[in-house]
């Protein structure tokens, strides 16, 4: 902690300065659960398609032959997985619209009325 | 003149007229600062998805792409997927953060969290490489093809690309690149459907037997068909991986995306427009690719040039009836005249993102400190345009090698390493300093560098120091490891005091209306 000069510094021209309004918007019981709710779809979403894809890189790496069997003619296992990576990616990209469209954003919009009554209230207000 | 550039010189004078009404009409429209830099956040969710999808998709797919695929089978499909993934990326983590607490680019997000005047300028740097890179990879396919298109000579072809994007940056702004990358992904993905159709056509419609009709042309054999002809490696593939899926993330011109619709709702559902449209193209391009290796005698193969990059127009020649036939001339001139177009409006894309951080980020809010007319950096953001268009240009007459879409991947390295950690970390991390993203954008941008030059294809020398052919998986996990440890050693107070607002703004999208960072300019 040698940089007290530096934390004295006052914050460039444009940022808010006081921002108590803000960090007690974040402690709101709607937007920590906002919070956690988005946390529960994203990450499982992106855990899916990390491995889906990496997990195929790798295994188009280590076990070329594999892939190189014929399912039909010259469809091998390889193409197919790639097509089923093509598919996840779609899904994955089609969940989060839907749950974000349906759930995300009516939770987020009843967090930004009470953050807008906390920023009237107590911190400085930013939002006019 | 062959009757393949007559054919040429009228499609490429359709293009000019149309493309000039498009122009005409946005530039009416063109009045504020935000008209300029974000199309005045007006653009509806489906169409700025579909341009999203044109800011990507450039000649290095309609060529690029189908020349890796032609000359190895698997592993060029491999090459193609990864860009899909990585818009997932930017749907889930960055997309809807970005419009909520930005204005018109992807530093004046970053404005607003860290300080102000060093990330600005760092960010400008990054986005000018990338940027730049990508556009002049892309004026080297205009040239060739408007070479081929007309006749003309390359360096001809070369200021004509040039002038027509500078023409469009400085009269229309983002909302002449918004329309002109919309149409473009719409011929883009018509003309690549009717190819593939067309393929599949020739061979019964059925894949099984157009991979076998290709994988028996190629000198593989078999092998063609399965992984290892271009990734030698394990380590290579997930490299190139790497650089694909957090690539897309830090790329400067396609994140300037976000701030020409309304709002997160908006701005969600394009990245949506984007995957559904991408996702398509890239399927048809690898039956394209296959089409190609399967339909083409070796002689044409040869006539593809080395790194493939002829594939696709040499294949729509063969598709129509064969060199000096009308048909086969005909789909020529019509396929290059596409790919132009394509190239037209990449670049723009690339021109008004690099304009936008050295035009609005360095000169109106670091230099002038926000002390500026909206007509003053409108002038300036011109003035930029035609300066970063000549420098891609002078870059494009220099050099003239390689595969279009090895080159990309390099660059998306650089932009999975620098862009892409600060973004994330400044989005999700508290502690995160401003002293941690310029050490995180140092370190992953020289780290990017030393490797390609060390790499093989690029290292004179017959001994490469190094055998990785793509550098993310070093460079990026060292772009992140320097943003944390910089902000370890050197913590920001005031950093971490925004925050808190930051990531309100961010996740709820109050205040998206009127951003915090930055005070309304004048008309």
């Amino acid at each position: 902690m040698s940089d007290n000069v530096n934390q004295a510094i006052t914050e460039p021209a444009g940022s808010a300065g006081n921002d108590t309004g803000w960090t007690a918007i974040r402690r709101l019981p709607g937007y920590r659960a906002l919070i956690r709710t988005r946390r529960r779809l994203v990450v499982p979403l992106a855990v899916v398609y990390l491995a889906g894809y990496f997990g195929f890189l790798i295994l188009a790496g280590t076990a070329p032959a594999m892939l190189g069997h014929s399912v039909h003619d010259g469809l091998t296992v390889g193409f197919v997985l790639m097509g089923g990576v093509f598919v996840l990616v779609w899904l994955v990209a089609l969940v989060y619209v839907r749950v974000s469209n349906a759930r995300l954003d009516r939770q987020a919009e009843e967090v930004a009325e009470e953050a807008r009554k906390v920023l009237a209230s107590g911190g400085r207000g930013a939002a006019s | 003149m062959t009757a393949a550039q007559a054919f040429g010189i009228v499609i490429f004078g359709v293009i000019i007229v149309v493309s000039a009404f498009v122009l005409f009409r946005s530039a009416r429209r063109m009045n504020s600062v935000s008209q300029f830099w974000a199309a005045g956040h007006s653009v509806s969710a489906a169409r700025n998805g579909v341009a999203m999808s044109g800011d990507f998709l450039g000649a290095t797919t309609m060529l690029g792409s189908v020349g890796l695929i032609m000359l190895y089978g698997f592993d060029g499909g491999l090459y193609s997927l990864g860009w899909l993934v990585g818009f997932v990326t930017v749907l889930l983590f960055i997309g809807e953060r970005l419009r909520n607490s930005g204005r018109f680019t992807m530093a004046d997000a970053l404005a607003a969290r860290l300080s102000e005047a060093p990330i600005r300028c760092a960010v400008a740097v990054t986005t000018l490489i990338i940027s730049v890179l990508l556009m002049f990879i892309q004026i080297i396919a205009g040239g060739v093809l408007l070479q081929a298109l007309t006749g003309m000579s390359y360096w001809l072809g070369i200021v004509i690309t040039g002038a027509g994007i500078a023409a469009y940056v400085l009269l229309g702004g983002m909302i002449s690149v918004t329309w002109l990358q919309f149409v473009k992904a719409l011929i883009l993905l018509t003309v690549t459907a009717v190819i593939a159709i067309w393929v599949l056509a020739r061979t019964g419609f059925d894949p099984g037997r157009l991979f076998a009709d290709a994988a028996a042309k190629s000198p593989a054999g078999a092998r063609f068909l399965e992984p290892g002809l271009y990734l030698k490696s394990t380590i290579n593939t997930v490299s190139l991986g790497i650089a694909l899926v957090f690539g897309v993330g830090g790329l400067p011109h396609l994140l300037m995306r976000f701030f020409t619709v309304p709002g997160k709702k908006a701005a969600r559902a394009s990245v949506g427009w984007a995957v559904a449209v991408i996702g398509v193209v890239y399927l048809l391009t690898i039956v394209v690719g296959m089409g190609a290796r399967a339909l083409l005698s070796p002689a044409q193969v040869t006539a593809a040039g080395k790194s493939g990059n002829d594939a696709a127009p040499v294949l729509v020649q063969v598709l129509g009836g064969g060199a000096h036939s009308v048909g086969g001339e005909l789909f020529l001139a019509v396929f290059v005249a596409a790919a132009f177009a394509t190239v037209l409006a990449y670049v723009a894309g690339t021109v008004i993102a690099s304009a936008g951080a050295v035009s609005h980020d360095v000169f109106a809010r670091v230099i002038r400190k926000g002390e500026i007319t909206g007509r003053e950096e409108i002038r300036a953001g011109r003035i930029t345009s035609v300066v970063i268009v000549v420098v891609g240009m002078l870059l494009a007459l220099a050099f003239q090698t390689k595969n279009l879409a090895f080159l990309t991947g390099l660059i998306y390295a650089m932009a999975a390493s620098t862009n892409f950690p600060v973004l994330i970390l400044a989005m999700y991390w508290r502690r995160f300093s401003t002293a941690g993203a310029i050490a995180g954008v140092i370190a992953g941008g020289v780290s990017t560098i030393v490797l390609i030059v060390a790499s093989p294809g690029v290292w004179p020398g017959p001994n490469p120091p190094i055998s990785l052919a793509n550098p993310a998986i070093i460079s990026v996990p060292l772009g992140f490891a320097a943003c944390w440890l910089g902000s370890l050693l050197w913590p920001r107070r005031a950093d971490e005091r925004s925050y808190s607002q930051f990531s309100v703004t961010g996740t709820t999208g109050i205040a998206a209306e009127e951003p915090v960072a930055a005070p309304t300019s004048a008309h």
